[in-house]
C-alpha cells in the first residue's frame, strides 16, 4: 500500500508545466486580449493551466498605500506615497525593449494604468502598472535585476484629487 | 562544495534544513510564498526569496519562479524537502540542467520510482517479493475484473503515478471494482495527470514497515534499520517507530537485506526508503520506494546517531562519505508522533489560525521539530503538520512513556490539533503491547 503520507496536497495542473509551445500559444492569446483590457484569462488543458489577470493588480499584491514600503521590506519613509511591487518573480525591465528609453524615470508624470516596467519570466512579460495618476518618486530595482514576488519596484506620489484606480 | 543552498519548502522541514546548513557552514536561503513571509524558517535562514502568492502551484511548485529565485540568491544547490517538488523529476532535471546540485536521488531514479508498475518490475528483477498484482496498466473495467478474479478479492486499485497514500481504493467485490474504476481513473488523471491504473492484492491487517537506505556515489549501500508506520489516519502516517515491534530478528534481517539488494540493483544514490507490507501471517511484500527525505526521519536519527539531512547534503556535494554497515549501530527505541492541525472532535477537520499560546515539551530523550512560535499564522493552503515529537528510550516502554508525557505537555492555543487522539493511541493496550494494526487510531479514539 503506498500509505506513506508526506504530502497531503493534491497535485493540480499548474502553469510551470507549460512547455515552449504553450508559451507560444500564451503569447498569441495575450496579443489578442491585450487591447481589450480583459481582466482574467484562463487557459486550461491537460498539460497546463494558465491564469492571466490583466491590467488590474490583484488586491493581495501590487499596491500598498501607506508609508511607502512593501511588506517584508525596509521602510523608505516617503509621506503618502504608493508602493508598486513585483507581480511575479522574474527579470525587471525598465524599458519596453533594448535600446529604447525607460517607461518612467524619477519625476515622470503617469496616469492610472500606465506601464512602469515589465517583469519577465520564461518569455512571459507581466506589466508593472501604475495604480494611480501621480509622479514617480523612486525606482527601487535596477534594469535586468531578478526581483522577488511583491518586491518594491516603484514609488509614486499620487495626485491629490485622483481616486485609487479601481476598474480596468 | 556547496556555498549556498536553496530550500524549496516550508514549515518544519525548511527549518530542519536551515539548521543542517548552519552546521555544515553553508549559507541557507528559503524560497517561500507570501503567506510564509514571517515564518520561523524564513527568519532563521541567512536569506530568503519570496517566489509567489500562497497557492502552492504559484509558489512552492512554480519551477520557473524557483529557478529565478536560485539565480537571485546565488544558490548552487537545491534541497526540495518532502512533498511539493521533492519527487518531481522535471524539477530535479531542471535544477541539474541549470548547474544546481540536486540534494536527493537523481531525476532518472525519481522518474522510475514514480512509476509504480516500472518499480514493481525492477524490484522483481532484483529478487524482492513484490505484492501480487498486474504488471501492465489496466485497459478497461473488463480487464480490471479479469485480473481481480485471478488475484482474488479484496484488491487494491491504484494509480500508476500515485503515492503518499493518494489514488488508492479497496474493492471487495466485482461490483465495487466496476464502480471504482472510472472514479479512480478520473481522480488519477486530475491528481497526477496520468490515468493509468493497476491492481494489487489487498493484504488484510498488514503492518506498514519501511527501511531507510543510504547510498553513495561509489555504489556503497547501507541501511539504518526499519520504521513501523502502522498508525495512520486515512493513509496518512501519524505515529512511527523503530525498531518495528514484534518482528523477529530474521524477519527484520530479511526486510533490510531486500532494501539494500533493491538499492544496489537500481544503483541508487543519496537516500531512499523501501516500503513493505507485513501480513498478519508473517509474509512480507515490497510495495514502493520513496526517493527523498521522509517526514519520520528523526526516528532513524534517534537510533542511529546519523544526521540524515547533513549526510544527504554532503553526499550530493560530492564529499567522501564512505558507508560501512558494520559501523552502523542502532540503539534503543524511538517513537515519533505527528501533531497536525486536525481536530479529531470535529471529524478531523483541518484547522487554520493564529497560534496565541505555545508550550513545547522537553525532558530526557525528547526532540521537537516545529515551525510554530507564539504568533505564527497557520495558513490554510498547506500540509497540516504542526510539530513532530520524537521520544527515544533504551527500550520501547520507556520511549512510549516519554512520548506520552511529551504529547501531554504539548500546548498550542489558537489552532486545533490531533494531540488528544495521539494520546489515546499511545495509551491504548494494543499499542502498548505492540500488537496494533491498521485502524488503531480510529479504534483508540472511539473507545477512549
Amino acid at each position: 500500500m503506498n500509505s506513506c503520507g508526506d504530502a497531503a496536497e493534491p497535485r493540480l495542473p499548474d502553469p510551470r508545466e507549460a512547455g515552449a509551445a504553450a508559451v507560444e500559444v500564451l503569447g498569441e492569446v495575450l496579443g489578442l486580449v491585450r487591447p481589450t483590457g480583459v481582466r482574467r484569462v484562463r487557459i486550461r488543458t491537460r498539460q497546463f493551466d494558465v491564469d492571466v489577470v490583466w491590467e488590474r493588480p490583484a488586491p493581495s499584491h501590487g499596491v500598498a498605500v501607506g508609508n511607502g514600503h512593501a511588506p517584508g521590506h525596509l521602510p523608505t519613509p516617503v509621506g503618502q506615497s504608493v508602493s508598486v511591487t513585483a507581480p511575479a518573480v522574474g527579470v525587471f525591465h525598465r524599458c519596453p525593449a533594448q535600446g529604447e528609453p525607460p517607461f518612467v524615470d524619477v519625476g515622470s508624470r503617469v496616469a492610472a494604468g500606465d506601464r512602469l516596467g515589465l517583469v519577465e519570466a520564461m518569455k512571459v512579460s507581466t506589466p508593472v502598472i501604475a495604480p494611480h495618476a501621480g509622479t514617480v518618486s523612486g525606482i527601487h530595482a535596477g534594469d535586468g535585476e531578478v526581483v522577488e514576488y511583491e518586491q518594491l519596484l516603484v514609488e509614486l506620489v499620487p495626485d491629490e484629487a485622483a481616486p485609487p484606480r479601481s476598474g480596468t | 562544495m556547496i556555498g549556498t543552498l536553496m530550500i524549496c519548502n516550508r514549515g518544519e522541514v525548511a527549518l530542519r534544513i536551515v539548521r543542517a546548513c548552519r552546521e555544515l557552514g553553508i549559507r541557507s536561503v528559503v524560497a517561500h510564498s507570501s503567506a510564509d513571509r514571517r515564518s520561523l524558517p524564513v527568519r532563521l535562514a541567512d536569506d530568503s526569496v519570496c517566489v509567489g502568492p500562497a497557492p502552492p502551484d504559484h509558489s512552492y511548485r512554480n519551477i520557473p519562479a524557483l529557478l529565478y529565485a536560485c539565480a537571485r540568491a546565488g544558490a548552487d544547490a537545491v534541497h526540495p524537502g518532502y512533498g511539493f517538488l521533492a519527487e518531481d523529476p522535471d524539477f530535479a532535471a531542471a535544477c541539474r540542467d541549470s548547474g544546481l546540485v540536486w540534494v536527493g536521488p537523481p531525476p532518472e531514479h525519481i522518474a522510475l520510482l514514480g512509476d509504480k508498475i516500472a518499480t514493481r518490475s525492477e524490484m522483481r528483477a532484483a529478487g524482492l517479493p513484490v505484492l501480487p498484482g498486474t504488471d501492465r496498466p489496466l485497459t478497461d473495467v473488463a480487464d480490471a475484473l479479469r485480473h481481480a478474479r485471478h488475484l482474488g478479492f479484496p484488491v487494491a486499485l491504484k494509480a500508476v503515478a500515485g503515492g503518499g497514500g493518494r489514488g488508492i481504493t479497496r474493492s471487495d467485490t466485482p461490483d465495487a471494482l466496476a464502480e471504482a474504476f472510472p472514479r479512480i481513473r478520473d481522480a488519477s488523471r486530475a491528481l497526477f495527470r496520468d490515468e493509468r491504473l493497476y491492481l494489487e492484492k489487498w493484504v488484510e491487517g498488514a503492518r506498514h514497515v519501511e527501511v531507510q537506505v543510504l547510498a553513495d556515489a561509489r555504489g556503497g549501500v547501507v541501511h539504518l534499520g526499519e520504521r513501523d508506520c502502522t498508525t495512520q489516519h486515512l493513509n496518512q502516517k501519524v505515529i512511527e517507530e523503530s525498531p518495528a515491534p514484534r518482528l523477529s530478528t530474521q524477519h527484520r534481517r530479511r526486510l533490510t537485506d531486500w532494501a539494500v539488494q533493491g538499492a544496489r540493483h537500481l544503483r541508487l544514490r543519496n537516500l531512499a526508503t523501501f516500503e513493505f507490507l507485513v501480513a498478519e501471517a508473517g509474509e512480507s511484500f515490497f510495495t514502493e520506494v520513496n526517493p527523498r527525505l521522509q517526514v519520520e526521519h528523526p526516528v532513524t536519527e534517534a537510533r542511529s546517531g546519523c544526521d540524515l539531512v547533513t549526510w544527504m547534503i554532503s553526499e550530493a556535494a560530492g564529499a567522501d562519505v564512505p558507508l560501512h554497515q558494520d559501523r552502523v549501530e542502532l540503539r534503543g527505541h524511538a517513537i515519533e508522533a505527528r501533531i497536525t492541525a486536525q481536530d479529531p472532535r470535529r471529524d478531523w477537520a483541518a484547522s487554520a489560525g493564529t497560534v496565541t499560546d505555545l508550550e513545547l515539551p522537553g525532558g530526557p530523550g525528547i526532540r521537537v521539530d516545529t515551525w510554530l512560535t507564539p504568533g505564527t499564522r497557520v495558513p490554510p493552503h498547506y500540509d497540516a503538520l504542526l510539530a513532530k515529537v520524537t521520544a527515544w528510550g533504551p527500550d520501547r516502554e520507556t520511549a512510549r512513556r516519554r512520548l506520552l508525557g511529551a504529547v501531554g505537555e504539548f500546548t498550542c492555543v489558537g489552532v486545533r490539533h490531533n494531540a488528544p487522539a495521539v494520546t489515546a493511541v499511545l495509551d491504548h493496550t494494543d499499542f502498548a503491547d505492540g500488537r496494533h494494526r491498521a485502524g488503531i487510531l480510529e479504534q483508540a479514539w472511539t473507545t477512549r
